[in-house]
């Protein structure tokens, strides 16, 4: 006979005992807006579905002692609307925004984002852009660290165990005044999955010359990935609309390398000229820069 | 045109329009039948090919409620779900399941289990084996390696002088253009729930279908009986824009319940309806226009290929229809048109709002345009120095196009758009650019012409003093009962509500011949209900002056009640005075038969941004004029034109049904199939041209299909006049965009 179990911690402790003895069929569920699709495709009727969307603690967004932490389970919504992610970390409130619909930002989950592992994951990018660290916990109670890039494996199969479960998202407050953008290109302009999306991360002196750059590639990949040709552009150069064509050229590059025999490359390595375009205006808008 | 009415052309909510935004109603997917069981298809994963195996232990091992039935199962007979009459000739060539599949989606079987989760994971547990075949995919070359077995249907219409005009044409204009298959995206995947009659050995199928009769015929030849066997009986529709128009899943559900002597409820999911059902007619067509430099279009010349699918369904009918509307809306003397219908191994083809017009007009309006901009004319005059006028006669054999009102839709078109001014503009330059298109378009108002085309209603007075009217009409969502309630009411000067008006049931209705399709219902089947009225309204003054012995001119109706010289007596009242005297309800039966088929016409003109570094286009504003004589009620023809646009924009940005090079579906849900969104749809201006129309209920014409139609070649126009490029292949998806920028002279 066919059975499903659910249940619905409302601590930390309850879930780690509920994790228990956890395995291939013990799943998840926070937003459900990945896993409800899962179940109906594949029938999945025999198993454990642990529901963590009753833990307080994980629904959070706080700054403590220059670390900002944003619980796995606080949705697309809520890092949206966060004044402290709008102004430490403007991309990643950008690339929540750029989720979904409406509808599905109410309820999709960061921690989710990661361990769907999605290669369109728009959470991820930025998350890696800003050297994030993602806090697990285990059945026995036992707690650590990896960063987003260790959790995917491939696409829609994370490296986390059975018996783990993502608690939160640490990213330092930044030092420095920077300035950061998310972009992305889809089907349409809203309510699309990415085909493209890249996150650049900048640290810039009171003049808005550019101490350090980093930017990030998603959707054209496994997972999203440094592009370490940035700094030779932005690195030492005020912030001005007259790094576009390098910075266009040089993300055409970079698609080249990253999906050199794709057939897709040949709209991507043109279109990814609109996100150089969307990333430089925004940050210039956030400095205050004459456009 | 005597524009005094008290209800029609009013914006009054369909009258179950509570019912639906709370939820309380039934649809389909919500009826429940004692011992119901749920049933799930089992269906092709491959293109072409023979079943060698099924392996079932799997699936019947997860529960005892667990059967399987497949196409050894099955009666053998041959049928096309496309036939509506039983006199029609088109090919049959489809079976309930089948051994030889035909294309992926192609239907082998059935689950059947006590819950739908369960049937689901049964049918997941089936194991196919198959025996793969050589596969057809690419209509071109089909008709050039001369495949016969392939080709279904094929016809040549020529008229006028066609070489002569071409020797004195100044300029020579030819397109080649590509239309995808489109796939409907009712909000209601399609299902179905067969009863079987404890009574006899029938059935009694709910299905939300658009033609009753059409499902009963077509279950009867299926299983080998009587038609007085099968009563099918139309539930809420959850949409269905022509994909519910050929009984898909009832055959199958009849079989169903009948084996196993318990209710059915057999449902499709997202996947299955794209893949599984009917989709538009994919059509490739070379066009060559003769023009000469003043913009007189000498003559045309078309050439199209039809890919029908799997199977012939409507492979001869989605071809005369665009033959049609390719010779109702322009006045050219000498025309040829050749259209061919081929069989592939892809998603079957079938009526799809517009049934070939949005076809037809992608391939004459794109044309059109580029002619237009190759003899340096603005497209709005060359089209005005063209197009039909009022009543003008067409070489075409067949019912006149009527008070045909092309013209005006353009010229009020060009002026709601500021076109002379847009488009005399100098335009920004940049990343993105803003260009101006439009398309005409026409439609037709039935089947008068080509099939039989009545309907039988029956009107009658109750007790409370409400009209009851009993007729074979489908509401697909866009308020046809709604309008039957205003037609009725106008004639009786009572409110609308006051009148009930019922669907479509093969157990009660009269004999309609031909259902919701072909834009027939306002025009046909509303003339249909006018006439009845007028029928009962005579009686009742007859009755009244025989009652109250005043003559028949003394008597009228009067918000709600009959007004007999100064008394008003009330609808329940005089229903007790008549009974009493004739022992019998006041009550009125009507057959009408269609007696014209005049054309409609829309006009769109659309403006368009187009990211040039990215190829997505933002659609910021259509205007759209229609010809509809007279509406019935202005909310619903304004509804029916958005979401046409709606579905116009899609289709010439964003819709495909894309098969890859071994014919597999890759488009099986809605993150790879991508409707245009809500928050995608531009600014919508839209006017009415109401001149009225001869046999239409107080001058009422069709609407509903025609919406779908000019907003894609527009749209299509605009993008082109923004970048310079001549776009021919729908959907214009960033990709195709960026490979034109980068390429302007090929497509």
């Amino acid at each position: 006979m066919l059975k499903l179990t659910a249940k619905s911690p409302d601590t930390i402790n309850e879930l780690c005992s509920f994790l228990k003895g956890a395995d291939i069929n013990t799943k998840l569920i926070a937003g459900g807006t990945d896993l409800i699709i899962w179940i109906n495709e594949n029938a999945f009727c025999e198993g454990t579905i642990i529901d963590i969307s009753n833990i307080e603690s994980l629904k959070k967004i706080s700054l403590d002692n220059d670390i900002i932490t944003i619980g796995s389970g606080v949705t697309f919504s809520q890092i949206h609307n966060s004044e402290i992610i709008r102004k430490y970390f403007p991309a990643l409130a950008q690339a929540a925004f750029s989720v979904g619909s409406t509808q599905i930002r109410n309820r999709a989950t960061i921690g989710g984002n990661i361990a769907n592992a999605s290669p369109c994951a728009d959470g991820v990018t930025p998350l890696m852009a800003f050297n994030a660290k993602v806090e697990i916990i285990n059945s026995e109670g036992k707690k650590y660290f990896r960063k987003p890039g260790e959790i995917i494996q491939s696409p829609h199969k994370n490296n986390l165990n059975p018996d783990e479960v993502i608690l939160n998202i640490q990213i330092p407050k930044p030092k420095h005044n920077t300035a950061s953008a998310f972009a992305k290109i889809g089907h349409r302009k809203r309510v699309a999955i990415s085909k493209l999306n890249a996150c650049i991360n900048l640290e810039l002196d009171s003049n808005d010359r550019v101490l350090s750059s980093k930017l990030f590639l998603g959707a054209i990949g496994i997972k999203a990935f440094e592009s370490k040709l940035i700094s030779e552009i932005f690195n030492g150069n005020i912030l001005s609309p007259n790094l576009y064509m390098n910075f266009g050229e040089m993300l055409t590059k970079q698609v080249d390398e990253a999906i050199p025999n794709r057939s897709s490359r040949h709209y991507k390595r043109y279109a990814i000229h609109g996100i150089a375009d969307d990333l430089l205006s925004s940050v210039i808008k956030q400095k205050g820069c004459i456009k | 045109m005597n524009k005094k009415f008290k209800y029609i052309g009013k914006s009054i909510p369909t009258f179950d329009a509570e019912e639906k935004v709370t939820g309380k109603i039934s649809y389909t997917g919500d009826l429940k039948f004692d011992g119901m069981l749920h049933a799930k298809l089992i269906l092709s994963t491959i293109v072409h090919g023979k079943v060698k195996k099924l392996e079932t232990s799997a699936a019947e091992g997860i529960d005892e409620s667990v059967k399987i039935f497949s196409y050894k199962d099955t009666p053998q007979n041959l049928f096309n779900a496309h036939i509506f009459l039983a006199e029609m000739q088109d090919i049959k060539d489809q079976k309930i399941f089948t051994d030889h599949v035909k294309f992926h989606g192609d239907m082998i079987g059935a689950i059947v289990a006590k819950d739908s989760y369960t049937a689901k994971l049964a049918a997941k547990k089936v194991k196919v084996q198959y025996e793969e075949l050589p596969t057809e995919l690419d209509p071109e070359k089909i008709i050039s390696e001369n495949k016969k077995e392939y080709i279904a249907f094929s016809k040549e219409l020529s008229f006028g002088n066609l070489d002569d005009a071409f020797k004195k044409a100044d300029k020579i204009i030819e397109d080649k253009i590509y239309t995808p298959k489109q796939h409907h995206a009712a909000m209601e995947p399609h299902l179905c729930i067969a009863v079987p009659n404890e009574s006899n050995d029938g059935i009694t199928i709910y299905t939300p279908c658009q033609v009753v009769f059409q499902v009963q015929l077509v279950i009867a030849e299926a299983l080998s009986i009587d038609l007085n066997k099968v009563r099918v009986i139309k539930t809420k529709m959850g949409g269905s824009f022509g994909g519910k128009g050929q009984p898909v899943l009832e055959p199958a559900a009849a079989f169903l319940a009948i084996k196993t002597g318990k209710p059915i409820k057999l449902e499709m999911d997202r996947t299955e309806s794209i893949i599984g059902t009917r989709t538009r007619n994919a059509v490739i067509g070379t066009i060559k226009t003769a023009v000469t430099k003043d913009g007189k279009i000498l003559a045309r010349q078309a050439d199209l290929i039809t890919d029908t699918g799997a199977y012939y369904t409507n492979a001869t009918a989605v071809i005369m229809a665009m033959a049609k509307k390719y010779y109702r809306l322009y006045n050219i003397e000498s025309q040829s048109y050749k259209g061919t219908s081929v069989l592939t191994n892809t998603p079957v083809g079938g009526a799809c709002r517009g049934y070939g017009s949005p076809q037809i007009h992608a391939i004459t309006e794109i044309n059109i345009e580029n002619t237009a901009r190759r003899i340096g004319m603005d497209p709005v005059e060359l089209r005005l120095k063209n197009l039909l006028k009022p009543f003008e006669e067409i070489p075409l054999p067949g019912p006149s196009i009527g008070d045909a009102r092309a013209i005006d839709c353009l010229k009020r078109g060009a002026e709601l758009f500021e076109w002379n001014k847009k488009y005399n503009s100098s335009k920004p330059t940049g990343r993105f650019l803003t260009g101006y298109g439009l398309a005409c378009s026409t439609h037709g108002n039935g089947y008068h012409g080509a099939y039989p085309d009545f309907i039988t209603m029956k009107l009658s007075l109750t007790a409370e003093g409400k009209l009851y009217l009993n007729s074979a009409i489908h509401d697909l969502g866009c308020g046809t009962v709604t309008s039957m309630q205003q037609i009725v009411a106008e004639v009786f000067d009572i409110h609308p509500y006051e009148v009930i008006a019922i669907e479509g049931d093969t157990g009660i209705n009269h004999y309609d011949s031909a259902g919701t399709q072909a834009s027939r219902v306002t025009y046909v089947c509303g003339n249909c209900a006018k006439l009845t009225a007028d029928k009962l309204k005579d009686i009742i003054i007859k009755a009244s002056s025989e009652i109250f012995k005043v003559p028949v001119n003394k008597i009228s109706f009067t918000d709600g009640n009959i007004l007999v010289e100064n008394r008003a007596i009330s609808f329940s009242d005089f229903y007790k005075l008549y009974f009493e005297k004739h022992s019998t309800p006041p009550e009125a039966l009507y057959k009408y038969e269609s007696k014209s088929n005049p054309a409609v016409y829309s006009v769109n003109f659309a403006e368009v941004e187009v990211d040039t570094f990215t190829g997505l286009v933002k659609v910021k504003e259509i205007v759209a004029v229609h010809d509809v004589g007279q509406a019935i009620n202005t909310g619903f023809v304004e509804g029916q034109i958005h979401g046409g646009i709606h579905m116009g924009l899609g289709y010439a940005l964003s819709e495909e049904i894309e098969i890859d090079k071994h014919g597999i579906v890759k488009s099986l849900n809605f993150s790879r199939y991508h409707i245009f969104n809500a928050q995608d749809m531009p600014t919508i201006k839209i006017d009415l041209i109401e001149k009225g129309e001869n046999h239409g209920p107080y001058g009422a014409k069709s609407v509903g299909e025609i919406a779908a139609v000019a907003s894609a070649p527009a749209v299509i126009n605009a993008v082109n006049d923004a970048l310079g490029t001549n776009i021919t292949t729908y959907p214009a998806t960033p990709e195709r965009i960026i490979k034109a920028i980068n390429n302007p002279e090929s497509d």
